[in-house]
């Protein structure tokens, strides 16, 4: 293991991997400060790029840039009182009050070097858990993949805001789009309606760059308004060595909860920042201080988010199970070079996960030194007026998805997709589920028409073998607490004095 | 009944979902079903759009018992649906009349129709932006992109 480690530290180290590994946090940085795109839609712009390169570097061009987003959310959270990308929501809470009281340079010294420190130690982490996992996946059959499929796919309760139909609904649209073309095991073609070019299935590129980035820039066009425009005066101190050490504990803290919870499918940095927010406050000595501005507020939520990055990637690449859209993305980008995420990357294509690993780490360090030069100049992207934006999203869409196959019929789906995308999310239908059944779809049926080969057409046999009956109830449970949950807070609402 | 209604809608395409995979579901008929060792290319499909069907119907059927009901836009929703026609004509004439070429066309057009004033930004953005595209697309990562009229003019083209 020591032996691949090493060369993938050197294969990360190539100029090109290296000059890649920059610009994706920089885009990463740039894209997670852009209020209204998050890391999902940056990764999803940067998809099509990656198509020509090999798999290696365009693995590491996504992590960086997912490394960097996380970052880049904290930006505007901190500067303008918007968070970036979800995972920014309670970064705004002191960071936003430091810049009021002319300390926003404090302010995002106390999200990136938490957040530098919470990537590296959620890096060691990954590394180290990665391998057990992986052999103990590798005893998997056809009946442990499907129900891995399942527990993937459960998470949607999680993800639906408001409503688990609505995320039901959203998954079986995803599920659907995924069983169109020609079938895989009798090579039968399924809702090709005669059209030629849905005999190969419904494009991933497309499919992703529409619900997830064109549909954002529809989003922009109902919130146009005017561009934020900054005080340039403010103070340019740092924090000071009393304030570093204060939060050290804080980071420690919050990259515990960040690791965890971002390897939870589904659970995602936005719950891991409160999380930490929330156990920062109870163990802070001065509780009644948090919300105006003290540093600890930052550096906890701030490692969170950024420690979910290793942690999603721990399921994504062991497991081949996507905890959120941008690990579906960083999938996706995996099964467009011809290779198959999961336990079996480890023993085809280890060079593949070892120079992810070490990426990981130095793009932890980029976006250290990248921050640092950038400190006040990263904000300048939320000048951009959002009438400026909009179309040139639309425009790299365009680009994007027709520079992969080169043909109109790919843009067409895009397109399709991108209004059908904005729909939904008007009527508050989650996106991320149609996202992750798409790319989870054909594991899914695969493994169950595979199960059920095996076993002669028996459900009860393969529900009876440990792991998957244990992935089955965890899968239940996944579904269930959310809902359970998101009820008992309903309930608690509604009753009065409450 | 009232169109801007978050309740109608969500009515609506909870109906168009049921419906929709009713019908696909008759479609699977097509399909050889397979025997219980051997499922075939029909079962997967018509347990998804089982599943869709019953959850839509369930969504239905709750969305029109309750009363609680909201706006669908709080703001005119002609803004987005001009720029997402000024997208599909983009698509639409994309081939004829070249890629880059409709590229500055669609960036000056909607920037101005989202309330863009300034002349320098929108010539800077729709000139730059497709000639940078240009660049790095074709010259550097020599991709192919429909060449259209412009070609045509040039007295070039493939």
């Amino acid at each position: 293991m020591l032996d691949l480690l090493l060369a993938g530290f050197g294969g990360a180290l190539q100029p090109h991997n290296l000059l890649f590994l920059m610009l994706g946090v920089a885009v990463g940085i740039l894209g997670g400060a852009m209020p209204g795109l998050s890391a999902s839609t940056t990764l999803a712009l940067l998809l099509p790029l990656t198509y020509g390169m090999p798999s290696d570097t365009s693995l590491i061009l996504l992590a960086a840039a997912y490394v960097g987003a996380e970052y880049g959310g904290s930006i505007s959270a901190i500067f303008i009182n918007t968070p970036g990308t979800p995972g920014a929501i309670v970064t705004v809470l002191d960071g936003y009050q430091m810049t009021k009281r002319g300390y926003p340079v404090k302010a995002l010294c106390a999200s990136l070097v938490p957040g530098t420190v919470a990537g590296v130690l959620a890096n060691v982490a990954l590394i180290t858990i990665s391998v057990p996992l992986v052999e103990f996946a590798l005893r998997f059959g056809a009946a442990e993949y499907f129900a891995l499929g399942v527990f993937g796919l459960s998470i949607i309760a999680s993800l639906a805001s408001d409503d688990w139909r609505k995320g039901v609904l959203a998954a079986g649209i995803g599920l659907f789009l995924a069983v169109i073309g020609t079938d895989a095991i009798v090579g039968f073609p399924r809702f090709t309606f005669d059209l030629p070019e849905l005999l190969d299935g419904i494009e991933l590129v497309p499919a992703l760059i529409g619900l997830l980035a064109l549909s954002e820039a529809f989003m922009m066009a109902e919130d146009i308004g005017a561009a934020a425009h900054l005080s340039q005066k403010f103070s340019r101190a740092y924090p000071t060595w009393a304030e570093w050490k204060g939060m050290i504990p804080a980071t420690l803290r919050g990259s515990v909860i960040g690791l965890v919870i971002g390897a939870i499918p589904g659970a995602g940095s936005t719950i891991a920042a409160i999380v930490a927010y929330n156990e920062e406050k109870r163990a802070s000595k001065h509780p009644e201080k948090f919300g105006t501005g003290v540093l600890e507020g930052i550096a906890a939520p701030e490692s969170a988010n950024n420690a979910v990055v290793g942690g999603a990637l721990i399921p994504m690449l062991t497991l081949g199970i996507p905890g959120s859209a941008s690990a579906a993305i960083m999938i996706s980008a995996i099964m467009l070079h011809g290779l198959q995420p999961g336990p079996e990357l480890f023993s085809r294509n280890p060079e593949v996960v070892y120079n992810l690993f070490a990426s990981q780490f130095f793009a932890n360090l980029a976006m250290l030194a990248l921050g640092m030069i950038g400190m006040t100049w990263w904000i300048k992207v939320v000048e951009i007026p959002k009438a400026v934006l909009a179309p040139c999203i639309i425009a790299i869409c365009f680009i994007g998805t027709y520079v992969v196959n080169g043909n109109i019929w790919d843009v067409g789906v895009m397109v399709v997709l991108g209004i059908a995308g904005y729909a939904l999310r008007k009527l508050d239908f989650p996106i991320a589920p149609i996202v992750l059944a798409l790319v989870l779809g054909f594991m899914v049926e695969t493994n169950f028409r595979r199960m059920l080969l095996i076993s002669g057409g028996s459900l009860l046999e393969p529900l009876q073998r440990p792991i998957t009956a244990i992935l089955l109830v965890l899968a239940v449970l996944s579904f269930v607490l959310p809902i359970l949950r998101r009820r008992r807070m309903q309930k608690i609402s509604k009753e009065p004095g409450k | 009944m009232k169109l801007n209604s978050q309740r109608t809608l969500t009515v609506a395409v909870g109906v168009l979902l049921a419906v929709a995979a009713l019908y696909l579901i008759w479609v699977t008929g097509d399909f050889p079903a397979g025997r219980r060792g051997a499922p075939g290319p029909a079962l997967w499909p018509r347990i998804v759009l089982t599943l869709t069907f019953g959850v839509a119907v369930y969504l239905v059927v709750d969305v029109l018992r309750s009363r609680a009901d909201r706006p669908f836009a709080e703001t005119s929703i002609l803004l987005p649906a001009g720029f997402m026609g000024l997208t599909v004509l983009y698509l639409a004439l994309m081939q004829s009349v070249g890629f880059f070429l409709m590229t500055a066309i669609f960036l000056g057009g909607s920037m101005r129709m989202l309330g863009l004033r300034s002349w320098k930004t929108l010539l800077g953005v729709s000139i730059g932006f497709p000639a940078a595209a240009y660049i790095v697309f074709v010259q550097v990562l020599h991709g192919s992109f429909p060449e259209g009229w412009l070609a045509l003019l040039l007295g070039g083209g493939r």
